[in-house]
């Protein structure tokens, strides 16, 4: 009955706790509204076919950014084809097949440090590796390569840990049953696993699309005006065509950049609604 | 109580059985050096329920997955001692454990159906074991049937998720899930712990149907399911069997002062 005695205070604070927390979603969604809203105003109207399908120009009104939206599009579209199978691949061995030992910690430790680490340190080990020991100069594989081995922490992460929480439950039924280890993996552990493996793919080839530092490094150009035919063939992306705009005097050109940031988020979330699509579907398969 | 008591404590009727289906042997099983099952020398007869009792942690659910090797999954166990299934040494170098657990099935103190429907529950077993596609409605019907679920799953739920069943449906549907598998010998560790008495009782009146077919070893804390369902009752304490005979002898004349004790509810 003591309890009673406090009750009001301690409504109180509770009632507090959830203002306050309202006020600072509210805060963080409201700065970016304003700032979405800014850049929407600023390029809107650049943003037409013409711009879409056009390469970058002194000129104003003949500049778009043909050939930076095809350089993001190989650059994520290579990074997700190498990233992903090697990602997860390597989360399931971890998961599933190596011994929990002292290594398999270590190696853990080491994966968590490595998503840590700032992406132009990716960049320069990218440019020492892939662009001058293997050769492939300043090609979009060689920017593929090195974003994969900057995405390539958070997908495994993200990968254990959706692995990891499929209860070990179901893994004993199928073993069970005669089931193989690659056959419980197969038909159990990674449907049950999916939504969260997708929503880490979501943040990995989100990151992979926006970075700027390493591919500036590896020496991605900025000036580019043919797409991109082959993984051999050098490329720009949008970010470096966004900054290189934006860094240029004319009040014009910044109207550019805002323009390719619009289209740059449509790129973003295009490829998030995808795999929320994906992931949806993955749900209900389970239910 | 040392081992070579346990063993006289072993009824002489027994011999009436028949050879052993399942013959486990000085079993000595450890996790990361710390004994859990000390010397079981224990047999499991044809169509016939054993249950195994015990207080918690003696051992009992140790010593059941060893049965089907359930326990080469679990970090730091070390095993020592024969299982003898069908005269085969289950741990013989050239026995590959994936067999065993093919012709051994298991059913869990949790049910633990797969998040897919009730249909694909059943098939998927059969499915990667090679059985034909043609026959695969009859033998899931077949295997909810023996399971006692079918009646309540004609109606098209066979495609509905296993996770919208009742807990005592989803319990039988990871027996037939076990029977489609066509095992001779089906381990069952605590399977009604989670249910109801109503489904418990299902439960129980569907293992004296099983067993015209099939040999079932069950764990159970419960001591009237054991004297009500099984034919033999072993009773383990701190890993040692400290007796095993036909039910009827340990519940009602056990040998052992510990057996005794612990049936009659005076511990454990
Ligand atoms: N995975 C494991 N790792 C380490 N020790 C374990 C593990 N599983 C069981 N043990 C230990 O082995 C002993 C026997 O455990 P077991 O689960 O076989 O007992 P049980 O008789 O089934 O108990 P309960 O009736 O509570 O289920 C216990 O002391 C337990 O702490
Ligand atoms: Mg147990």
């Amino acid at each position: 009955m003591n309890e009673v005695g406090n009750l009001p205070r301690r409504r109180l604070k509770a009632k507090l706790f959830h203002l306050f927390c309202a006020f600072v979603t509210f805060m963080g969604v409201a700065f970016l509204v304003i700032l979405l809203f800014h850049i929407w105003k600023e390029g809107h109207h650049w943003v037409d076919w013409q711009f879409l399908n056009s390469f970058p120009s002194r000129f104003v009104e003949k500049a778009g950014i043909k050939s930076a939206l095809w350089g993001t599009i190989w650059l994520v579209g290579l990074t997700a084809a190498i990233s992903i199978p090697v990602g997860v691949a390597a989360a399931i061995y971890m998961e599933e097949y190596a011994s929990k030992g002292k290594l398999n910690t270590f190696i853990e430790i080491n994966i968590q440090n490595l998503a840590g680490v700032p992406s132009i340190v990716y960049g320069i080990l990218g440019l020492a590796i892939f662009v001058r020991w293997f050769n492939l100069e300043r090609s979009v594989l060689a920017g593929s390569l090195t974003m994969s081995l900057l995405i390539l922490p958070i997908i495994i992460i993200a990968s254990r840990e959706s692995i990891r929480a499929v209860p070990s439950s179901i893994r004993q039924g199928s073993f069970a049953l005669g089931a193989t280890r690659w056959q419980t993996v197969r038909a159990h552990v990674l449907p049950a696993a999916l939504p969260g493996i997708l929503t880490g793919l979501i943040l990995a080839l989100s990151r992979a699309i926006g970075e700027t530092a390493p591919l500036v490094m590896i020496g991605a150009l900025a000036y580019v005006a043919f797409v991109p035919e082959g993984p051999m063939d050098s490329f720009t992306a949008l970010p470096i065509q966004i900054f290189n705009w934006a860094s240029r005097p004319q009040e014009k050109f910044h109207q550019l950049a805002a323009g390719g940031i619009l289209v740059l988020l449509a790129v973003l979330l295009m490829m998030n609604a995808i795999a929320i699509i994906i992931r949806q579907r993955a749900e209900r398969k389970m239910k | 109580m040392n081992q070579s008591a346990a063993r006289q404590n072993i009824s002489p009727k027994e011999s009436a059985e028949g050879d052993p289906i399942l013959q486990a042997s000085n079993v000595y099983i450890s996790y990361s050096g710390k004994p859990a099952v000390v010397g079981v020398t224990l047999p499991i007869y044809k169509n016939r329920i054993t249950s195994i009792i015990g207080p918690s942690g003696c051992g009992k659910s140790t010593l059941l997955r060893s049965f089907n090797r359930m326990n080469d999954f679990i970090h730091g166990v070390s095993m020592e001692g024969k299982i003898l299934y069908l005269g085969v040494d289950l741990y013989a170098a050239d026995v590959d454990p994936v067999a065993v657990r093919r012709n051994i099935g298991m059913v869990f103190q949790k049910p633990n159906p797969f998040p897919k429907s009730i249909f694909q529950n059943i098939a998927w077993g059969p499915a990667i074991n090679g059985y034909k596609k043609d026959d695969m409605n009859r033998l899931v019907e077949d295997s909810l049937k023996k399971a006692a679920l079918w009646d309540e799953i004609k109606d098209g739920r066979l495609t509905d998720s296993a996770l919208a069943l009742s807990g005592g449906q989803q319990q039988r549907l990871c027996i037939a899930r076990a029977l489609a598998m066509e095992p001779q010998l089906i381990l069952m560790d605590e399977p009604c712990s989670s249910l109801d008495p109503v489904s418990t009782s299902r439960i129980e009146d569907l293992l004296f149907e099983l067993k015209k077919r099939y040999t079932i070893v069950i764990v159970t804390h419960n001591m009237q399911q054991a004297a009500r369902v099984s034919d033999y009752t072993a009773f383990l304490e701190n890993g040692k069997l400290i007796e095993f005979g036909e039910t009827s002898q340990v519940f009602t004349r056990p040998v052992n002062k510990r057996t005794e004790e612990y049936v009659t509810g005076r511990f454990g």
